[in-house]
């Protein structure tokens, strides 16, 4: 490997992405390439601090300039061989995510493209290379934010990520599964109280009603139980009858869960 | 994955942990010390028996008990001299992780152990771990959403699950709590979740996110910290809330079975404010306002801080502190 590789490979290699072999090839050159252990251990420290992003959701403005942007490189890229409105509106079907998580990861994504390669700015040739890597890092940084959700060691700093999760809007299904682990799976119980709450702003969705009906058979805290009962009854999710129905005849539940759900039930009656 | 998660745990604490401190340092039985007292430093506690804890201005963990716990009587052990006790087997064990950060006092499950401890300030405090069987049930549900996650990126994945695992899930030390837990003049985060017990944090300055099966909660703020929301439930119990006179909140509250009392003349709504949400989307936000009609809402001095009180069966109460 030669520098111009590392160059290549040092994302997929701080994701973790690289073979053994590859591995193997990258810390040889490592270790014999002072320049380009500098390098990593610049774009390395920018990785980490990626970890701590307060999730927000970009202004209107932000998405006009990156609109901008985006339709700037694109006509730069492209040259005159399309249309530049075919080529940006290409571009924006295949890079622009509907999505605000990762819309905001975008935005970093270009920042940092700017930072690595700015630098050292090649001719156009190469620009369809870097498209590839700009889209591999953005789907390294929405994994990047959302894992940052689920890495947090204190229940208080999963529950304030899961309250910020409200802002956001048109997210997608890794994110509504995110969510979902937290309320089916997090040890703790406050933890799953705010994934309900956090899932409430998303109950529109077919996948995430499906998943909350599911989720109440596994449930065994009666708290968790009352406001999934709470939140089914709003959405009046049809498909949460025989679940309710079954609640009601356990023996091994709760009272109150069971009079609860009987008044969910007459709601949807 | 748990147990080999279990195992290096294990072994990266034998390495790290120096016994158990035998010196006795101002009539406590056990003093400890943090790896980085700088640093991030968390206490976790596990087991069943009451603890007190008292927050001070110091630097040092002290431990304090009635019951023998801190005896060396393995030194009566004919194979076992020479060497130093750095555990036990489901008994009592302190094991003071330096590298992390992090002192674990594990008491038995068999038996109640009560201690009186004082901790730093800003510290973070771990009572126990919920008791949630089904935590560990869902690993195929857990492997197939970190799969999309992570598409075909096999190693990255399993460096997650090991975490996820260690942080989210529960981690490797989860124990059932059995006891009373009351907690004084403290500053920083504290996370407590008991099955049978009352929960008591007076004169605390920070955060707070507590819960009970059977007991109550009682909890007196001095300060809060800006942070995300606050989380107080019971399944069988009253919640007490007492927050500073000027605190700018949004107090969403919940029972089953009892009332809730408010000390404040906050204005009481069935139903989260959402006139600062983006009002695009209308079914959408329809069925928040919907569901969070099940809380009633009290919005005091303008509102901010969200904070949820949930019980099953019992009363809330919402004091004005000082």
């Amino acid at each position: 490997m030669n520098c111009k590789d590392i160059k290549e490979l040092i994302f997929e290699y701080l994701d973790g992405g690289l073979d053994s072999e590859n591995i193997r090839r990258f810390d040889d050159h490592l270790s014999s390439c002072e320049e380009c252990r500098v390098e990593l251990a610049g774009v390395k420290s920018l990785w980490m601090k990626l970890d701590d992003i307060e999730m927000e959701q970009p202004s209107e403005n932000l998405k006009k300039n990156f609109d901008n942007m985006v339709n700037a490189y694109t006509l730069g890229v492209s040259g005159t061989r399309t249309p530049w409105y075919e080529a940006f509106s290409n571009w924006l079907e295949a890079w622009w995510p509907k999505r605000s998580f990762t819309q905001f990861a975008a935005t970093i994504a270009v920042l940092i493209i700017g930072i690595v390669t700015g630098l050292s700015i090649n001719e156009s040739a190469e620009s369809k290379r870097e498209i590839g890597q700009m889209q591999r890092d953005m789907d390294n940084l929405q994994q990047v934010v959302m894992t940052s959700l689920l890495n947090e060691s204190s229940a208080v700093d999963r529950i304030s990520g899961l309250t910020k999760t409200n802002q956001l809007e048109n997210v997608d299904g890794q994110f509504y599964s995110t969510l979902l682990l937290l309320l089916n799976s997090d040890s703790n119980i406050n933890v799953r109280l705010a994934a309900v709450n956090a899932l409430a702003n998303f109950a529109d969705n077919g996948y995430v009603r499906h998943e909350l009906v599911k989720s109440l058979d596994l449930q065994s805290s009666p708290l968790i139980q009352i406001s999934l009962i709470d939140l089914l009854a709003s959405i009046k999710e049809p498909d949460s009858s025989s679940t309710l129905v079954r609640l009601i005849n356990d023996p091994g539940i709760n009272e109150h869960v069971k009079t609860r759900a009987k008044t969910a039930l007459k709601e949807f009656i | 994955m748990k147990k080999h998660y279990f195992i290096k745990a294990l072994i990266i604490f034998m390495i790290l942990s120096p016994a158990i401190s035998s010196s006795k340092e101002n009539g406590y039985d056990s003093v400890l010390e943090f790896g980085d007292p700088k640093g991030e430093r968390i206490i976790q506690f596990t087991g069943n028996g009451d603890l007190n804890i008292i927050g001070y201005n110091g630097e040092k963990v002290l431990i304090y008990s009635n019951e023998n716990i801190f005896q060396d009587d393995y030194e009566d052990l004919e194979k076992a001299k020479g060497l130093k006790k750095i555990g036990g087997g489901g008994g009592f064990n302190i094991i003071n992780n330096k590298q992390d950060n992090i002192i674990i006092i594990s008491r038995p499950i068999d038996e109640d152990i009560d201690l009186d401890i004082k901790v730093p300030n800003n510290t973070f405090l771990k009572f126990g771990s919920d008791v949630n069987m089904d935590s560990w049930g869902n690993s195929k549900a857990m492997n197939q959403i970190l799969s999309s996650i992570y598409n075909e990126n096999e190693k990255a994945q399993d460096d997650f699950v090991a975490d996820i695992i260690g942080k989210t899930l529960g981690g490797s030390f989860y124990g059932i709590l059995d006891g009373d837990v009351s907690i004084k003049d403290f500053s920083g985060t504290i996370e407590v979740n008991t099955v049978d017990g009352d929960i008591r944090a007076e004169n605390i300055e920070g955060e707070i996110i507590a819960s009970t099966i059977d007991g109550d909660i009682n909890v007196i703020f001095k300060k809060l910290h800006k942070g995300g929301a606050l989380y107080f439930s019971a399944v069988d119990g009253d919640i007490d809330v007492s927050f500073p006179q000027d605190i700018q909140a949004d107090i969403m509250a919940k029972t089953m079975d009892g009332d809730v009392y408010s000390g404040f003349d906050g204005e009481v709504t069935m139903g989260k404010e959402m006139e600062n949400k983006i009002t695009a989307g209308g079914n959408k936000h329809n069925f928040n306002n919907l569901f969070h009609s099940n809380y009633i809402t009290t919005r005091i001095n303008g509102g901010g801080h969200e904070v949820y009180l949930n019980t099953v069966d019992g009363n809330i109460y919402i004091r004005k502190g000082n």
